[in-house]
């Protein structure tokens, strides 16, 4: 079996501590939205990192959960950077982005029901097509409970990926908010998703807000992963046999690269923790 | 259920603070304005006002965000 590897998304302001501590860092992510657009120079320079560490492609914008089909030149932009950059592989969330020509802005949780599902079975078929590869897809954190929906989430993704055949990139932080936003319990839900298709995990912090009988765990990528999330973690590398790429997401607020790498330590520790539980299990 | 109109007004709720407003004081009768069935308009409905407003800070917040920026990764490698 490969080995479990550790990794952090590329930031511009993180690059310098990136490229000086390659050792520590397995992989990189870099957003693929950035470079939809782009000029020769910056694909050739994304390309060139590639050739220097293993990068993943992550995607923001296409809008795949939804009952609209995803946009021809978005999909057609990321293709694009997916060519000219030969990444291990790409991901992209399920979410829907925008509606009726209005864009959000950044990740709304789509209904979970029938139509959705076949939505982004549908736009995810037209993603192979047109990219050449199927993304991972990734759970994402809300708010609120997205309105006209008829199942939970672990039901949605499995129908999701069942449908589309899509591997899963599983966002601990993104689950750990969910649950603590709608009263369900993460352990359980981790173990109601589809996990033998997981390949790529996020970890993230984020913070309380709203009143106080009423707050809710906003998703931000600006504070430390919390140790609920590094549990979740050392679970799932307990439950699962293939090799895991974890990447943790900081978008802000950033702290020495030490306090960065130093997370990427409890990361190794936790999926360390996981694979030994596994074996003891199996004995 | 679930349609693509369902899921524009959605978009505009998290989007449009007067919609929204409105929405929240009479939100069977918005929902039928915006043009759902009664079905729709009913999960529409059922949104809870608090949650919902939370939602549409945070994207708005998202949106206020500054651009991302490019070349910086070819000056950083010296291309």
């Amino acid at each position: 079996m490969t080995a479990d590897r550790v990794g952090l998304g590329w930031r511009p302001e993180l690059a310098a501590g990136i490229l000086v501590n390659r050792e520590r860092i397995d992989v990189v992510e870099v957003i693929a939205d950035d470079y939809v657009g782009a000029g020769r120079r910056a694909l050739h320079a994304l390309r060139t990192l590639a050739r220097q560490v293993p990068l993943w492609l992550h995607g923001v914008g296409l809008g795949l959960a939804s009952a609209e089909h995803v946009d021809g030149r978005r999909l057609d932009g990321i293709a694009r950077v997916v060519g000219a950059v030969e990444p291990e592989g790409w991901s992209e969330h399920l979410a829907f982005v925008r509606g009726g020509g209005v864009e959000i802005g950044h990740l709304a949780a789509p209904p979970r029901n029938a139509a959705t599902v076949e939505g982004a079975a549908r736009n995810l078929a037209r993603c192979r097509t047109v990219v050449g590869a199927l993304p991972l897809v990734e759970n994402v954190a809300t708010l609120i409970h997205p309105p006209g929906s008829d199942r939970d989430e672990p039901r949605w993704i499995t129908d999701v990926t069942a449908a589309s055949g899509a591997p899963l990139l599983l966002d601990l932080h993104n689950l750990h908010a969910n649950a603590a936003n709608a009263g369900f319990d993460a352990l359980d839900a981790l173990g109601r998703l589809p996990l033998p298709r997981v390949g790529v995990v996020h970890l993230a912090g984020g913070r309380w807000i709203g009143p106080g009988d009423r707050r809710r765990l906003l998703d931000d990528h600006l504070h430390a992963v919390p140790d609920q999330v590094f549990a979740l973690l050392e679970t799932l590398a307990a439950r699962v046999r293939q090799p895991l790429t974890v990447i943790l997401e900081r978008d802000g607020a950033y702290p020495p690269m030490e306090a960065l790498l130093a997370e990427l330590g409890h990361a190794r520790r936790a999926l360390a923790a996981g694979r030994r539980r596994a074996r003891r299990a199996a004995a | 259920m679930t349609t693509a109109r369902f899921e524009a007004v959605l978009a505009r709720l998290y989007v449009d603070d007067a919609l929204r407003r409105r929405f929240l004081a009479d939100p069977v009768g918005e929902a039928a304005r915006a043009g759902l069935d009664p079905g729709e308009a009913r999960a529409l409905a059922a949104v809870d006002a608090v949650d919902l407003e939370m939602a549409a800070r945070s994207f708005a917040h998202k949106r206020a965000r500054a651009p991302r920026r490019l070349g910086w990764l070819a000056g950083l490698l010296g291309r």
